[in-house]
């Protein structure tokens, strides 16, 4: 895979931590 | 805009006379800024020469007679190819017909000179374009306009133009104003019509205007969105400053700035809407995703012709699963319901625009509370949480001759950029917030 792509994928997935942390916190369950 | 209306059709100025004088301003500048990906000369005389005909006949004129506009290289105009930014469309068939907007300021009697540089498609803070060039800031051409709306910014900053279309998705418009020191207003969200506008991601793509005068802004907004100016105006005006997300990783003097608009209202709370970090990042999911849907096609069959970076972040974000989709909706939905509560309590909420002022084109990053990051993906760090929720949103320049610019945002209720427009008088009147020529400008136009 192209070093730009993983690059893009790895910021993508710290992003979706953001949410996913942020939406543990509002359901108060972890996911 | 209005002198130059009232003197177009006073007969006191030709707008002949006018589009000249704006087309040679254009040649002599917009070597050293790459704001035009195309000029429209005939065509600006041609209807520059229909006006005339109009006034020397008696004919009544248009709200925008004579004014010179150009427009995001993303709008349709009819006879001309809608880049985007994109060397992949540069053989695609030219426009059957103007965008809606495109057709309301000429029908104002507003004169189309030309298209304006962008990030590729509209992704992107910085209008560093791999086909098109880097547009440069007018008030240090070693800095980025912002973007991805940078040519529209730039070329209003240093005077080529008095008007320009951009538009902002995640912070487009306001962005790239903040950093030329320019009015940028985000309308709400489906305020303005989109026929004709190279879409990116429809739930959130507006469009607006770039005005060095607030004036020149209403005056354009409501000749964009067919209103008159209301009747009754906002007399008392409750002003909330955003903190947390938004005071945590930005310049200091953005954060005074909006204590300083804050103090012009009187006694303004610090508010926190909790989400907002959650939020950036949900936008920036959805607009992977669905910008990399949108484009998935084309990307099969031509990804060589793709911006390598532009290209490398619709891959990434076509593989990102249903389930984080959702996810960011949920986060989307949850912050949306903080700030409209917000917003049911306060009539204006204010914000800085960008982190930082602009980055030198060389470095490509800015300094987010002590951790270097990419100008081109987050410069909208403030602009970016605001957009999910369709509010209209006018990022105004803090008043800071011989520094460089920075904008700050005030955000209102859907539907209320008339109240944003009060509240921004308020503070031109102050002497807070207005446009201060580069000296870019002086050198080498007047030379």
């Amino acid at each position: 895979m192209a070093k730009g792509i993983e690059t893009n994928l790895e910021l993508l997935e710290t992003h979706y931590a953001i949410v996913a942390a942020a939406l543990d916190k509002l359901e108060g369950e972890p996911r | 805009m209005h002198d130059i209306q009232s003197a177009v059709s006073g007969k006191e100025i030709s707008a002949m006379s006018v589009v000249d004088t704006c087309l040679a301003r254009i040649k002599a500048s917009d070597a050293h800024l790459n704001c035009f990906t195309h000029l429209a000369t005939d065509s600006a005389r041609a209807q520059a020469r229909e006006i005339d005909q109009k006034v020397a006949r008696g004919d009544s004129v248009g709200a925008l007679a004579g004014v010179p506009f150009g427009v995001k290289d993303l709008f349709d105009v009819a006879g001309e190819v809608t880049h985007a930014g994109a060397r992949v469309r540069l053989t695609e068939p030219a426009a059957e017909e103007d965008a809606t907007l495109v057709a309301r300021l000429k029908a104002a009697d507003a004169i189309y000179i030309g298209r304006l540089n962008m990030d590729e498609f509209a992704y992107g803070f910085a209008t560093v374009n791999a086909h098109f060039g880097t547009t440069r800031n007018p008030y240090d051409t070693d800095r980025l306009a912002g973007g991805s709306s940078g040519g529209s910014a730039a070329s209003v900053a240093a005077g080529l133009l008095p008007l320009t279309l951009g538009s902002d998705t995640n912070g487009s418009v306001r962005v790239p104003a903040s950093l030329c020191g320019l009015f940028g207003l985000r309308p709400t969200h489906e305020a303005l019509p989109m026929q004709g506008v190279f879409p990116f991601i429809e739930q959130l793509d507006t469009v607006g205007p770039f005005t060095q005068t607030l004036g020149d802004m209403v005056m354009a907004y409501r000749a964009l969105a067919n209103r008159h100016a209301p009747s009754d105006r906002d007399t008392s005006i409750r002003v909330a400053r955003l903190g947390g997300w938004f005071r945590s990783n930005g310049d200091p003097v953005g954060a005074a700035g909006v204590d300083a608009i804050g103090a012009a209202f009187g006694n303004t709370p610090l508010i926190e809407l909790p989400l907002a970090e959650a939020a950036r990042s949900a936008a920036f999911l959805i607009t992977a995703k669905y910008g990399g849907l949108l484009h998935q096609e084309t990307l099969q069959h031509n990804a060589m012709g793709y911006d390598p970076a532009v290209r490398d972040r619709l891959v990434a974000g076509v593989a990102l699963s249903d389930s984080k989709v959702d996810a960011a909706k949920a986060i989307i939905q949850a912050f949306n319901r903080q700030l409209q509560a917000a917003l049911s309590e306060f009539d204006i909420l204010i914000a800085p625009t960008t982190p930082s002022v602009a980055p030198k084109i060389s470095d490509g990053w800015i300094d987010v509370g002590g951790r270097r990051l990419s100008a081109r993906a987050n410069l909208g760090l403030f602009t970016q949480p605001l957009s999910v929720a369709g509010v209209p949103i006018l990022s105004v320049p803090l008043k800071r001759p011989g520094k460089l610019p920075l904008g700050i945002q005030l955000i209102s209720r859907k539907h209320a950029e008339e109240s944003l427009f009060n509240a921004a008088a308020r503070l031109v009147k102050d002497g807070l917030v207005g446009f201060t020529p580069p000296q870019f400008e002086l050198q080498d136009v007047t030379s």
